[in-house]
């Protein structure tokens, strides 16, 4: 044994004959303070079972006690036939914000995509679909007396594939792309004022490449347009985020690689929140053995869950797991102070695992259980108070749309309560689309 | 006093080494954390059954609202057209004209772009592709398409192949959503008298409920009938005899089993509306219970105060296009009930 150690050995032998209360007391304390520790620790890993996203054993509802009732509208459409045999139609529906109440409003008598309501009786579809669901056209629909009226015709040579309603409902924030051509020529980013037709600006203009922008929101608090980007040769989606301003002044926010999947904008446009991921993990979903890009790591395995302040610029790492665990459908709570997300095991068969929902808290990055069941859920919206889970039917349009242009189509609709676990199944079962909740 | 000072630092260093793990962690010189080494990737899987189970129940449903045939047919025609465009066929000044005589119901262009000579084979190529990812149905074919079209694989041999390698490498999440198979089950709670429980379910959550007698409980001043949440694990070994039932009278056939089990009014209204509802349509049903053993690993719940009696009627069904023929006959055999008893009848379906 080192010298050194057996002298510190006798001296503290010594210390304890001469201090013999001190050093029982001093044991006494140490040994209390063992038991009342390990006695925290095995609580905490009978929660955590290594995730470091830790569901507590108590369910927890979002404060919601101080908000008024919640006047939404949730608009949905219903048998949307694509359909060459027969004449296409989509049936509007509206409910109110508990799903009761449930109205056909209204028919619109064509394809269309990206229906979006303005107000209760008028919505903007894209029509005359062509090539990959693009459009030759916007309509506005009445549905009082089911007439749509074309508000904007695309550019020459170009076809429609996604817009925006600014909050004030006066203006359009159009993408384009050259008309019947997946990866040459040209892509366009267009205001177009409603209040007066001949007031349209080219804010974007740029060839068809790895880094195609693209419009998600536009943010009232900053009053620029989010740009997520996609390659048009194999490289995927998720190529960079930008802002966009209505002059046409562009900017980077978030390089490629530096997020996972498309952010999400909270209420009052003053934060985003993406998932992102940190290489340094020790399970991961490996990138296909092949050369594109379109499944690369980054995008597999999100791992880290991440807040923007648009106003700040200041990026807040909220959740991050390096086991295994990936995040994916988050959802801003209507406060702006709280996200949802849902947690995913990937798991030894290269397959991922739904393990539950939980509610981030976004001031103090605590996560408490939100759901158990995610068997075939994915949130989509908040409505009455409650979050509005879904269950996807028809995943078509989702697997070949670069930019999410349309919404999924879902089998059932649930409100949710988190106080008591209970799903309320609501609205109708089977073929639906949730247009928006508003 | 010196040495009361050493000795309380060495206390001090012993605390804050358990207090704080992270600093126990990274402190490597203690031995109590050995950093792993860097990442690998899991071993390859299968996924076959996860597309499969996907594509049975969303051609169920077309197929029960009349619309199948007419939705692969639409399916094929837009594929078709996508095609058609791409390679340069609807280009030029007559580009709206020509996207519309396809595109659009009855279109002038419509069957007569389905059989020309450069899009019908890719057709076949996105056909081909899909059947190896999917069961052989138009209505993904589509999809395959597209992705394809969008993504910048194009329409040569090589660009196909990738697709194909690309798609057949992605998780069930990835490829085609988070349509999962839906594992929910149901409990039942019957004291002898008023009786407060702690439900502990798989997932470490725990329902504080007020169970009564009838089989009702509270949570905060809300009346109910069942507790549901998810199985524990959602891998098992199917049982290998069970009973096989008749899809046309499903209904009739899940009544029989409700009945041979002594299910009570409620438990078994919930049984015969979950699984009329949740079992995809099929000539015949394989269906059996997990042995007891298996029914607790799946499970995986506990009660305070425990019950006496736990019953867990863990169902497995595989829906089946033909009738085999069984050997032998197979009873659904009631477990008895006594004193305070908790019931649980959930199930998977293996598809």
């Amino acid at each position: 044994m080192p010298e050194k150690l057996t002298q510190y050995l006798k001296r503290l032998k010594a210390f304890v004959r001469n201090h013999q209360k001190l050093s029982i007391a001093l044991t006494g304390l140490f040994l209390l303070l063992l038991i009342i520790l390990s006695k925290s620790t095995n609580t905490s890993n009978n929660l955590t079972n290594q995730n470091n996203n830790l569901p507590t054993t108590n369910t927890t509802s979002p404060n919601t006690s101080q908000t008024p009732p919640d006047q939404n509208t949730i608009y949905f459409a219903k048998n949307i036939i694509k359909n060459l045999d027969i004449p296409p139609t989509v049936e509007l529906y509206t409910a109110d914000a508990q799903g009761n109440n449930i109205k056909q409003v209204g028919k619109i008598h064509a394809q269309a995509k990206n229906i979006k309501p303005l107000a209760i009786n008028t919505y903007l579809y894209i029509g005359d679909l062509g090539f990959l669901d693009r459009g030759a056209a916007i309509y506005r629909f009445d549905s009082t007396n089911n007439a749509a009226t074309k508000i904007y015709t695309a550019s020459s040579g170009y076809q429609i594939e996604s817009y925006l309603p600014t909050p004030n409902h006066q203006s359009l924030i159009i993408w384009e792309e050259t008309q019947g051509n997946a990866s040459l020529g040209q892509s366009r980013i267009i205001y177009q004022d409603l209040t007066t037709p001949t007031n349209k600006k080219i804010l974007l203009e740029e060839p068809l490449s790895d880094q195609t922008k693209y419009p998600l929101f536009y943010s009232d608090a900053t009053k620029k347009i989010y740009l997520d980007s996609y390659s048009v040769n194999r490289k995927g989606k998720n190529r960079g985020l930008f802002t966009l301003s209505l002059l046409g002044a562009l900017n980077s926010v978030l390089p490629v690689n530096d997020y996972s999947t498309q952010p999400i904008l909270s209420k009052d446009g003053r934060r985003i929140a993406y998932t992102s991921y940190n290489p340094d993990t020790r399970v991961k979903l490996p990138a296909p053995p092949v050369p594109n890009e379109i499944f690369r790591e980054s995008v597999r395995n999100p791992n880290q869950i991440k807040v923007l302040d648009l106003t700040t610029g200041q990026t807040s790492l909220l959740a991050e797991n390096l086991n295994g665990l990936i995040f994916d459908n988050l959802l801003f709570l209507p406060d702006g102070n709280s996200l949802i997300y849902r947690t995913l095991q990937i798991e030894a068969n290269r397959t991922t695992t739904p393990l539950s929902y939980q509610l981030l808290d976004i001031s103090t990055k605590k996560s408490t259980l939100y759901s158990r069941n995610t068997n075939g859920l994915f949130v989509t919206a908040w409505s009455g108070g409650s979050s509005l889970f879904a269950v996807r039917s028809d995943l078509i349009d989702n697997l070949g749309s670069a930019a999410g242009g349309n919404s999924p189509i879902l089998k059932s609709t649930y409100l949710f309560d988190p106080a008591t676990q209970i799903f309320t199944k609501i609205l109708v079962d089977d073929n639906i689309q949730l247009i928006a909740v508003q | 006093m010196k040495k009361l000072l050493f000795t309380t630092a060495i206390f001090l260093i012993f605390w804050l080494a358990l207090i704080d793990h992270s600093f126990a962690q990274k402190s490597i010189k203690f031995g109590q954390f050995t950093p792993t080494s860097s990442a690998s990737p899991p071993p390859a899987g299968n996924n076959i059954e996860c597309t499969i189970g996907l594509a049975e129940e969303v051609i169920t449903r077309y197929r029960n609202a009349n619309l199948l045939t007419a939705m692969e047919n639409s399916q094929r025609q837009f594929l078709a057209c996508d095609v058609y465009t791409y390679i340069g066929g609807c280009n030029g000044p007559s580009f709206v004209e020509c996207s519309k005589g396809c595109y659009s119901y009855r279109g002038s262009q419509a069957q007569s772009v389905l059989t020309n000579p450069q899009v019908a084979p890719q057709i076949s190529d996105f056909y081909d592709i899909n059947s190896t990812l999917f069961q052989s149905y138009w209505i993904y074919t589509k999809a395959v398409g597209r992705f394809g079209l969008r993504n910048g694989f194009g329409l040569t041999t090589a660009g196909k192949d990738e697709m194909a390698a690309t798609l057949q490498a992605m998780t069930c999440a990835e490829r085609v959503g988070q349509l999962e198979h839906h594992i929910e089950t149901p409990l039942y709670f019957y004291p002898l008298e008023k009786t407060a429980l702690d439900v502990t379910l798989p997932d470490q959550s725990t329902v504080h409920l007020e169970a009564l007698p009838d089989g009702t409980f509270n949570i905060q001043n809300q009346t109910y009938s069942s507790l549901a949440y998810n199985l524990k694990k959602t891998t098992y070994t199917p049982p290998e005899k069970g009973r096989i039932i008749d899809g046309s009278n499903l209904k009739q056939e899940l009544q029989k089993i409700a009945d041979e089990l002594h299910l009570k009014t409620t438990e078994k209204s919930d049984f015969l509306s979950y699984w009329q509802q949740s079992l995809p349509q099929s000539p015949f049903y394989f269906v059996s219970l997990f042995p007891e053993s298996e029914a607790l690993k799946l499970t995986g719940w506990h009660i305070k105060p425990p019950p006496d009696s736990e019953i867990r009627y863990l169902f497995y069904f595989k829906p089946l296009t033909k009738k085999p023929t069984l050997n032998y006959s197979y009873h659904f055999t009631p477990i008895p009930r006594s004193g305070f008893t908790v019931l649980d009848w959930g199930g998977t379906i293996d598809w």
